[in-house]
């Protein structure tokens, strides 16, 4: 009875790299399919996914050309414990896709550049009247070009994190900025400033319209926006949430 | 070139099973890794709905999937050397006990332009076709720094600030030819690397299948290199995952403004921003991107460099995978040397 049992597991053994081989091979399709991948990585690494998709075939075509009954394999535990540690972030990787870095991942990477500023009182006062065009610019673009967009008025969007002593008119505008992986993404953000107290919990997705500003406060470029609308919007797809450099 | 070769399928499920030095130490390897198992499996069950289960488990993915493909191809790499390259090709090319073999390690991504992930199965293949340690550990260490790609994502993040790019290569290439004479002088091949890496597996193959009198084709080889690969993935890939998990705690937990916060004392400074890239477990393609994020935060000039330079050496998940290459004192010696070497380096580049 035991042996007729030892030899079937003793088999599923053997096949276990290559029961890996295909579960990561499917992973990497979903993830490409779609464009999924742009939840977790830069858009220009396809051509990584794809290759890791033809080796991975590779494997597992010469693994399984070449498996044979005849493969003496032990009942051996140290092949499951492998096999468990390799599947497991594929297991993550179905768990956290919906998900994406938030308000707590801002907290523990934001180095304070100075970007906060003491709001001015009376600022929507000093919007100018001038066309709105209604499409929405990057953090991003706030960030590398202020001096393109000093004084305009522009809308953005982004998740709102609010430090703590809470302060109810003004907050963080946040977006996570992905040079190769999230692992690497870089927070990215402006103080938004507003006249009426606004409750937007953190995390929330906001689309800010107002007017940008670009001062220097002791001698460092602050930039910040007057809000004139804020309006909660629904969380982009997975794959839109983070900006690329 | 060997003509006896075991069937793939062998090779690799050989792979499934190649032990350790120590049996016991194997066991308690085997334990580690259990609960490593355990553990991950019951975070997920237990805290998925939280906020930082979810960042752990995006940068922890994130760290896989930017690395698994980069692995993938540093194993079938060390599959084609495995096959196709002979013992008397790469003496010829780099002998035993010839200084400059050193040099010419430290400096080979330049036309081998490779990530850390995927150095280590293609040293571990080097090493088993007679490749000097001193030589191959100067691989190691230089070839994710000294490369075309990695000076190419320094500029980008620098916006061209070319001075930097040359003192992470040069830094980069100095270290490892230093680290290299160092382990070559110290420890002889037998002690550094481990047995089932330093035994040719190819000779106990020519023993078990000499009636396999025909030289193999080159389909045939092709087909063996890729098992070997697949054997190398399946093996090694699990310190990946390890190393990334454990970076993934760390990113979730430590904040980075803890690491900005000794911008004063450089020296202090430089130890930090290094305890950050062993930590951080990031490629060396795209670690220039988080270096550069410290200048606003008056990180010294040294510190930022010390984090570019010894990422690609020595992290989590390199630590991790060398335990299939090199022994525990190896491994030890490897460590606290790079450390020092990058310390004193950037402390030297503070002053200066």
């Amino acid at each position: 009875m035991k042996e007729k049992f030892k030899r079937p597991a003793a088999i599923l053994t053997a096949c276990l790299p290559a029961l890996i081989y295909i579960i990561w091979l499917h992973a990497f399709y979903w993830l490409l399919e779609g464009g999924r991948y742009t939840a977790l990585l830069q858009p220009k690494l396809w051509p990584l996914l794809i290759l890791a998709l033809i080796l991975l075939l590779a494997f597992s075509a010469a693994f399984i050309s070449q498996f044979t009954l005849k493969t003496r394999v032990a009942l051996h535990a140290g092949a499951w414990i492998k096999a468990a540690i390799l599947i497991l972030p594929v297991v993550y990787l179905w768990t956290v896709y919906d998900q994406s870095l938030g308000a707590d991942a801002f907290a523990n990477r934001f180095l304070n550049t100075g970007q906060s500023v003491s709001i001015k009182a009376a600022g929507l006062k000093e919007i100018p009247s001038q066309a709105f065009s209604g499409n929405p610019t990057t953090l991003l673009d706030l960030i590398l070009y202020p001096e393109t967009f000093d004084g305009q008025r522009v809308a953005i969007e982004g998740m709102v994190y609010r430090g703590t002593p809470v302060d109810n008119s003004s907050f963080k505008l946040f977006r996570f900025v992905v040079a190769c992986c999230a692992a690497d993404a870089l927070p990215f953000s402006i103080q938004v400033k507003t006249a009426t107290a606004e409750n937007f919990p953190n995390d929330a997705w906001v689309r800010v319209e107002g007017l940008f500003e670009l001062a220097a406060i002791n001698d460092k470029p602050v930039s910040s926006i007057l809000a004139e609308k804020i309006m909660p919007m629904p969380a982009p797809p997975p794959e839109k949430r983070y900006l690329f450099f | 070139m060997d003509k006896a070769l075991k069937p793939p399928s062998e090779v690799a499920s050989g792979n499934l099973h190649q032990g350790h030095d120590h049996p016991g130490r194997g066991r308690i390897g085997l334990f580690a890794q259990l609960m490593f198992v355990l553990i991950a499996l019951g975070l997920l069950v237990f805290f998925r709905d939280r906020a930082q289960f979810h960042t752990l488990g995006i940068v922890f993915v994130s760290i896989v999937l930017e690395a698994l493909p980069f692995m993938l191809l540093g194993s079938l790499f060390g599959g084609l050397i495995e096959v196709f390259i002979s013992r008397e090709t790469i003496t010829r090319w780099l002998p035993e006990r010839r200084w400059w073999t050193i040099f010419v390690g430290a400096g080979i991504g330049i036309l081998f332009p490779v990530c850390e992930c995927a150095i280590v199965p293609v040293v571990k293949r080097l090493l088993h076709k007679g490749v000097p340690l001193s030589a191959a550990i100067a691989f190691l260490l230089g070839g994710p720094i000294v490369n075309p790609l990695v000076a190419a994502s320094t500029a980008v993040a620098y916006f061209a600030d070319w001075s930097i790019v040359v003192h992470r290569m040069i830094l980069g290439y100095l270290i490892a030819v230093v680290i290299g004479l160092l382990m070559g002088l110290i420890f002889t091949r037998t002690k550094a690397v481990r047995a089932e890496v330093y035994i040719n597996q190819f000779e106990g193959n020519a023993a078990s299948t000499a009636n396999h009198a025909r030289s193999p084709s080159a389909g045939e080889k092709a087909v063996l290199a890729v098992s070997h690969a697949a054997g190398d993935f399946f093996d090694i890939g699990r310190f990946l995952v390890i190393g990334a998990f454990i970076a993934a705690l760390l990113q979730t937990l430590v904040p980075r403004q803890l690491f900005a916060a000794a911008v004063s004392t450089p020296a202090l400074s430089i130890l930090l921003m290094m305890f950050m890239a062993v930590a951080l477990n990031l490629c060396s393609e795209a670690d220039a991107f988080v270096a550069a994020s410290f200048r606003s935060s008056l990180v010294p000039y040294s510190a930022q460099l010390a984090f570019m330079v010894l990422g690609p050496m020595l992290d989590l998940k390199l630590i991790l995978m060398y335990l299939k290459v090199f022994r525990l004192r190896a491994i030890a010696a490897l460590t606290v040397f790079t450390f020092t070497a990058v310390y004193f380096s950037m402390v030297l580049v503070q002053g200066w």
